[in-house]
């Protein structure tokens, strides 16, 4: 009872600091948007970008075009399709960053290579429609998009060597992450998708990991504080995932979990205080490579990418 | 099939049309208020279908049924999807045949089932839309096919001659556009009818 007494007695002024900071965090500092960065506010513009995750046999693709900064609705029939020699699909579901249609391709052992191609099929775009679509279709034709197409080749798995898992116990704790190198011109991102529970409650966000450098060389040291963080700090040094990536790291959590684990899971920020509690830290490394568009004057940003995982954990106790 | 049940029809329909008998006819009038329902993700909104039944009592609790109906045209809601915004549009009419047996349990009340087939002739209608600047556009089908009809009611007499009915009513065409799609489908009409009847 005394314990519990003085407990609360220290605790209560870091809660009350704590809430305060964490709605000023969520409020002011933490973006949650799935935008795409660097859409020009004038002209045409694509963002295409294709992921295979360690032991999945699809890719996860998507693409979005935008018009003096806004996404265009690919209408009528005309749609994205993607494919490899082996197999093709219409991305006919809308996607996980703004504007954009995203599918998963089925990838066969070896195959890296996937085409975007705009295409036009007007039955075959109606196909989750309840009535006999191929009878009852009205077609307003191709439309100006239509024979637009981009390459993307999937870089080989980053296959990680260490860490195989660990424990920290402190915010200063460094540690390094190995994989094996490719002199391809690769780079590699790290990003995190975070769990921390203090006993009562759950915090889960994703972070992205400053990289001192992003090139292929087979090894980036890390450091803890680049994940776990304390919210009662004005200034806690950390880098919450946000726009594309954060929507990408959102569908790959999705597929991993067959669905269990949907967008909130990155924005589930304020709850307990990542410091002081368990923290389970899923690392996710990602080989990415740029594609290109058939078109030399075609301005956007895209990439195919593989990813491998890791798990580590933060126990301060 | 269809010509077959067209026989059926009018061999039920010449004997009682010929037959002066009275109280063991009965003309009933209903109005159907039910959901289309194609199996799948379609969002039909309630329709009114009206169904005139002449009914031959050839024993006191058994009667051969012969009817037409029509339907108004029933809308779904608008669905967006990543093509564009459409809503369909259907409109059927068509003549049933079956058997219809009654209970009375009351000096005015009575319950009864009917059951049978039923021959329709439907119009599907799609209107879509796409984005501005891309134009909008309508297309339809007309088909026709068998199906079954089931109903169990309640039967209230006003007078001697005058009865309501109240009826849970089901009625489905199978197979539409049969032959003319990948994608033929099948049209359910479950809902409640109020109909007035008129024995003679």
């Amino acid at each position: 009872m005394m314990m519990n007494t003085i407990s609360i007695s220290r605790l209560l002024p870091r809660l009350i600091a704590g809430v305060f900071l964490a709605g000023s965090l969520t409020a002011c500092e933490v973006e949650v948007d799935n935008n795409v960065p660097g859409v020009p506010p004038t002209g045409l513009f694509a963002a295409v970008g294709a992921n295979q995750h360690s032991g999945e046999d699809t890719a996860q693709v998507a693409t979005a075009i935008f018009s003096e900064g806004e996404p265009i609705d690919l209408v009528g029939g005309d749609v994205v399709q993607a494919s490899t020699v082996n197999d093709s699909i219409l991305l006919l579901e809308r996607g996980f960053f703004n504007g954009s249609y995203a599918a998963n391709l089925p990838i066969s052992a070896n195959l890296d290579q996937i085409e975007f191609t705009i295409v036009h099929e007007p039955i075959e775009a109606r196909q989750n429609r309840w009535y006999p679509v191929d009878l009852i279709n009205i077609d307003p034709g191709p439309g100006d998009l239509v024979g637009g197409s981009a390459i993307i080749e999937l870089p080989p798995e980053p296959v990680i060597t260490t860490p195989p898992g660990g424990i920290f116990t402190s915010i200063d704790d460094i540690f390094d992450i190995n994989w094996d190198p490719l002199p391809a011109g690769d780079i590699i991102k790290v990003r995190s998708a975070i769990t921390c529970d203090d006993g009562f409650k759950t915090s889960t966000y994703g972070t992205v990991a400053t990289l001192a450098d992003e090139s292929d060389d087979g090894s980036e040291g890390l450091s803890l504080d680049q994940f776990i963080y304390d919210f009662t700090s004005s200034d806690p040094q950390i880098d919450f995932i946000i726009g594309e990536a954060r929507a990408m790291l959102a569908a790959l959590l999705s597929q991993l979990s067959n669905g269990v684990i949907d967008e909130t899971f990155l924005a589930n920020i304020a709850p307990v205080n990542p410091i002081t509690s368990e923290c389970e830290i899923r690392l996710f490394l990602f080989r990415q490579r740029p594609g290109s568009f058939a078109s030399a004057t075609t301005n956007g940003t895209i990439f195919g990418s593989r990813s491998a995982e890791v798990t580590i954990t933060y126990n301060p106790n | 099939m269809r010509n077959f049940l067209k026989i059926i029809f009018i061999a039920v329909c010449l004997p009682v049309s010929t037959s002066g008998y009275a109280k063991d006819m009965l003309i009933d009038v209903n109005v159907l208020f039910a959901v289309p329902d194609a199996g799948s993700s379609d969002d039909f909104h309630t329709g009114k279908t009206l169904s005139v039944n002449y009914n031959y009592y050839f024993l006191s609790w058994l009667a051969a049924t012969a009817g037409v109906f029509i339907s108004e045209e029933i809308s779904t809601d608008p669905i967006t999807d990543v093509v564009g915004t459409y809503q369909a549009t259907i409109e059927s009419e068509g003549i049933t045949f079956g058997l219809r047996s009654d209970y009375q349990f009351s000096k005015r009340n009575r319950i009864y089932g009917r059951a049978g087939l039923l021959l329709y002739k439907s119009k599907l209608t799609v209107d879509e839309f796409f984005s501005p600047g891309v134009p909008s556009g309508s297309s339809s089908d007309t088909t026709d096919g068998q199906g079954y009809f089931i109903a169990i009611a309640w039967a209230h007499s006003f007078t001697k001659r005058i009865s309501f009915q109240l009826e849970l009513s089901n009625m489905t065409q199978l197979d539409l556009f049969k032959g003319e799609t990948t994608r033929p489908f099948d049209l359910s009409n479950t809902g409640v009818s109020l109909g007035l009847g008129y024995a003679f």
